[in-house]
């Protein structure tokens, strides 16, 4: 009996250590959740983002473990809705990731945030930029310049550019949370150097119709200059619709739009359109250039703008998820900003404690189908 | 020490009968089985994957010359008339394309279908389609995107007609609805890519939307390997064949995750190596605990057979036993042995019973016989003063050899309540004692007759005894009386043969013999008679001989 007790519990042991191995071996990565509208009218962003974002993890991954971990991307599609961002941010609480990247645009960004926040998530919204967000819950991180800084910028180039001008505002409310605010401060700043707002003119996104409908709607409008806050395609053909129409006008854009879609659907007639951007798609600083190669490579294509900031949202995670040793919640979020501030591929981005990050910004104008850098922002 | 060993021979009996007839066939024919069927199961399902890539690859490259040839078609059409009937004709009837323009040289919108005249003189020059070159079956592919007019995956097709290009935008929806009806297992995905490593049509349709994008060198890599290759797709990593399709460059792919690549035959490896390692864990502890519940049980035996041995061994142990029917032989055993122990002592108890009453009744029985004896004594000593009471010596005479005759009987049951025994008779001492009754009686040695006597140690029982002992008495008689007459002295003896199987009683004299024709049958003499008589109790033979002599020989079987 006693020999058969020593059998048992060697056994026992035996079965014990097996499964602490298996375990060990099964390692749980970190996960970092990825929201972002990979279908529909903003959905080449959202690859971008998430191609940037592949790029950076399987970057960290082959030089590293981070505290002992992967890095693995959970992505889900969120098709710009806010109902379907909520319920991504309730699966990544419930898988329990360590921080949440996305999403393209202001509105499904804003309903993902309250569901984060509430379990302690931390959000970095590479593309979503609107200062709305920065009202909410204080676990957001927006990796570009906000909103308003970017519409008072270019508000302030378009009343350089026509001192005195006469501008039409057409919007898209499909994504209110941006849009109406951009407009607004648009407004403000314009009218500050000294411009006009003549015509405001609100559309909601859908099909082609709604965006043609809007410019033709601006050809009885007494206009020197036309500011768009709409996605690319909207933006494309409200420059084509007005050109067929015989309303050359300046076009100011909010970088929502400023993506290759534009420049496709656009054609000559958006040449000279303006925006002002944190990242510049032709920047030769050594980063930029290696970052470019690795992406070519990877996807054989060239990265839109908006793949940076994929890319660059995952080095930041990576980078706080190693000062916080893999931890996420709260202690993530200090990481974050006290790891400030962190190599961007053009320049440092740092983040003030209310989670915004300060980046340089530059004046960008379409010139030959390419969108080219002429100047720091004003 | 002994038991010690015996323990150890015990449980490696036990481990070693478990193991050569249950684990290692089992394990033999589960293992190699296996294997052959996850061999099996991987070469078939290699094969089956090799005709789903070339059906695949088929049905891929003739939806897109199907689509081409159209669009050529519809372009010498338009080449011949104009005014875009031929486009719209087309978009109405081959409903993959999702739309049709018709450009300038300039890139400008000419004609579209389905036609929207809004669109008509937009730029489109900043279209890759405007820019895709022409190969050489005359129509120019783009690369898989998705259109941010339909929302479909899609690719242009291009033709030039003179100086204008004719543009259709392909819905590839129809490839991923291919793929979803293929009806792969669960595990394996069919897959379409594009050059660039973009998946552009897979059975969920929203993937294919969401452009999952492979690795291209890995991509490439497993392309170009007979083999297949390991590829990682949206975060899984699959075991993948890919085979690249000559005209568009794309790449028909099967994917499996490692499970669903392994074939049933590693699942079936994988749960038979879970039953057997279950098994032996099973098998070893179970004989450990057989070997302890039979060692328990077999203790508990011994002991308790040691107790009915009367000769304890050691004690029984304490300890339950784990088999029920051991466990219930033991008790058993025991209650065996609690009831032979009153038997036994039951029966030693009759035994006493028994021997007290025999004891008694030989008393009573010599009692009898002595009582008998005495009897007859009295008889004896009455037929002698009656002899010395007449004055006729022929009537004494008889009167003598009557009391001789119940002298006889009277030794009989003097020997039996003499003995130790009252159910046999030594006959060496009851003959010799007959002679010394006989002597006494004739007196021979004054007559110069000589008995001689030679009786072999044999006990008779009472039966054959009285019989025997009153036909000695009648032949000793007749010698003492008639083989030597008045003055001539002679030897008479008595024999007594034990040949184990018979006896043999023999009386004989050296005297004048027998009359001539003597018969004993037909002797008138009462002692002859007698003779006769106790010879036929007896269920003997006489024999008599002589002369010279009388020889008379009874035998009989006892």
């Amino acid at each position: 009996m006693e020999v058969m007790a020593k059998i048992e519990k060697v056994l026992v042991l035996f079965a014990a250590s097996l499964s602490l191995l298996l375990s060990g071996c099964a390692a749980r990565k970190l996960e970092i959740g990825l929201s972002l509208q990979l279908s529909g009218r903003m959905a080449e962003t959202g690859v971008a983002i998430r191609n940037g974002a592949t790029l950076a993890a399987e970057e960290c991954n082959a030089q590293g473990r981070i505290a002992g971990r992967q890095l693995a991307l959970i992505v889900r599609d969120d098709r710009g809705e806010p109902r379907a961002a909520r319920t991504n941010a309730a699966y990544f609480g419930d898988r329990g990731v360590a921080l949440v990247i996305g999403s393209v645009t202001s509105t499904p960004t804003l309903a993902a945030l309250d569901v984060l926040c509430a379990r302690g998530i931390p959000l970095i919204s590479p593309y979503a930029s609107s200062s709305a967000l920065l009202s909410g819950p204080g676990c957001i991180f927006l990796l570009g310049s906000p909103s308003d800084a970017e519409a008072r910028s270019l508000a302030r180039c378009a009343a350089a550019d026509i001192p005195g001008g006469r501008a039409a505002l057409v919007y898209d409310v499909a994504n209110r949370v941006f849009a109406e605010r951009w407009m607004l401060r648009f407004a403000e700043e314009f009218a500050k150097a000294g411009g006009s707002i003549t015509t405001r003119l609100a559309f909601t996104s859908g099909g082609v119709a709604s965006p043609l409908i809007a410019a033709e709607a601006l050809s009885g409008c007494d206009t020197d200059l036309v500011v768009i806050a709409a996605d690319a395609l909207d933006a494309a053909l409200i420059a084509q619709r007005l050109a067929l129409l015989g309303l050359k006008r300046r076009l100011y854009c909010a970088n929502w739009a400023m993506s290759p879609e534009f420049l496709m659907n656009g054609g000559s007639t958006i040449e000279g359109a303006t925006f002002v951007n944190d990242v510049d798609e032709e920047a030769a600083t050594p980063e930029s250039e290696r970052f470019r190669r690795a992406y070519r490579a990877r996807f054989e294509q060239n990265p839109p703008f908006a793949a940076y900031l994929g890319y660059e949202a995952v080095l930041v995670a990576a980078s706080a998820l190693t000062r916080s040793g893999g931890r996420g919640g709260p202690t993530l979020a200090q990481a974050i900003v006290a790891g400030s501030p962190y190599h961007g591929l053009q320049g440092d981005i740092a983040f003030s404690s209310g989670g915004v990050a300060r980046r340089e910004q530059w004046v960008f104008r379409v010139r030959a189908g390419r969108f080219v850098v002429e100047a720091h922002a004003p | 020490m002994r038991r010690r060993t015996a323990r150890r021979r015990l449980r490696s009996y036990f481990l070693a009968v478990a193991i050569a007839s249950a684990f290692i066939p089992a394990l033999v024919l589960g293992a190699g089985g296996a294997l052959a069927l996850r061999a099996l199961s991987a070469s078939y399902s290699d094969a089956l994957g090799a005709v789903f890539l070339q059906s695949l690859a088929d049905r891929v490259e003739s939806f897109l010359e199907r689509a081409s040839r159209a669009l050529r078609y519809a372009a010498v059409v338009e080449a011949r008339s104009g005014g875009g009937g031929a486009i719209r004709y087309l978009a109405a009837f081959f409903p993959e394309f999702d739309m049709i323009q018709m450009l300038s040289a300039e890139g400008r919108i000419l004609e579209i279908a389905p036609y929207d005249e809004r669109f008509v003189g937009m730029d489109m020059a900043g279209q890759a389609a405007y820019r895709d070159e022409v190969r050489t079956n005359g129509v120019a592919l783009s690369q898989g995107f998705v259109s941010i007019y339909s929302g479909n995956p899609t690719v242009t097709l291009s033709v030039n007609l003179a100086d204008r290009r004719i543009v259709g935008f392909l819905s590839l929806a129809e490839l991923s609805g291919a793929l979803a009806r293929a009806g792969l297992p669960e595990g394996a995905l069919g897959l379409i890519v594009d050059a660039r490593g973009v998946v552009i049509a897979h059975p969920d349709y929203r993937k294919a939307v969401e452009r999952a994008t492979l690795d291209p060198v890995e991509l490439r890599a497993i392309a170009e390997r007979s083999g297949g290759g390991e590829i990682e797709i949206e975060g899984e990593r699959y075991r993948a064949h890919f085979a690249r399709l000559g005209a568009s460059g794309w790449y028909v792919g099967l994917a499996r995750t490692p499970k669903s690549a392994r074939g049933v035959g590693s699942e079936f490896l994988a749960i038979f190596a879970l039953v057997f390692a279950a098994s032996i864990g099973f098998g070893v502890i179970t004989a450990l605990r057989g070997v302890a519940a039979v060692e328990a049980g077999l203790s508990r035996l011994v002991a308790a057979a040691g107790r009915v041995a009367a000769a304890p061994i050691e004690s029984v142990s304490s300890s339950e036993g784990e088999f029920e029917e051991l466990g219930r032989a033991v008790a058993a055993f025991e209650e065996m042995e609690r009831r032979v122990a009153e038997r036994e002592d039951a029966m030693r108890e009759a035994e006493e019973r028994l021997k007290r009453s025999l004891a008694e009744k030989d008393v009573l029985l010599k009692e009898v016989h002595h009582r008998v004896k005495n009897n007859l004594q009295v008889v004896s000593s009455i037929l002698r003063l009656q002899a010395g009471a007449v004055e006729d010596e022929r009537v004494a005479a008889l009167f003598l050899e009557c009391q001789n005759r119940v002298q006889a009987m009277a030794l009989v049951h003097e020997q039996l309540y003499r003995s130790d025994t009252i159910a046999a008779i030594g006959m060496r001492g009851y003959l010799e004692s007959l002679v010394a009754v006989l002597s006494d009686g004739f007196d021979p040695g004054a007559r110069g007759i000589r008995i001689t006597c030679d009786i072999a140690e044999r006990e008779l029982p009472t039966a054959l005894a009285v019989p025997c002992g009153l036909i000695a008495v009648e032949l000793l008689t007749n010698a003492l009386k008639y083989a030597y007459p008045q003055g001539l002295g002679g030897a008479i003896r008595i024999r007594f043969e034990d040949r184990r199987e018979s006896c043999a009683l023999v009386v004989e004299d050296e005297g004048r013999g027998l009359p001539p024709g003597f018969e004993p049958g037909a002797s008138r003499s009462l002692g002859l008679s007698l003779v006769t008589s106790l010879v036929g109790q007896l269920r003997g033979e006489l024999s008599v001989e002589g002369p010279p002599g009388a020889r008379f020989v009874i035998r009989f079987v006892p």
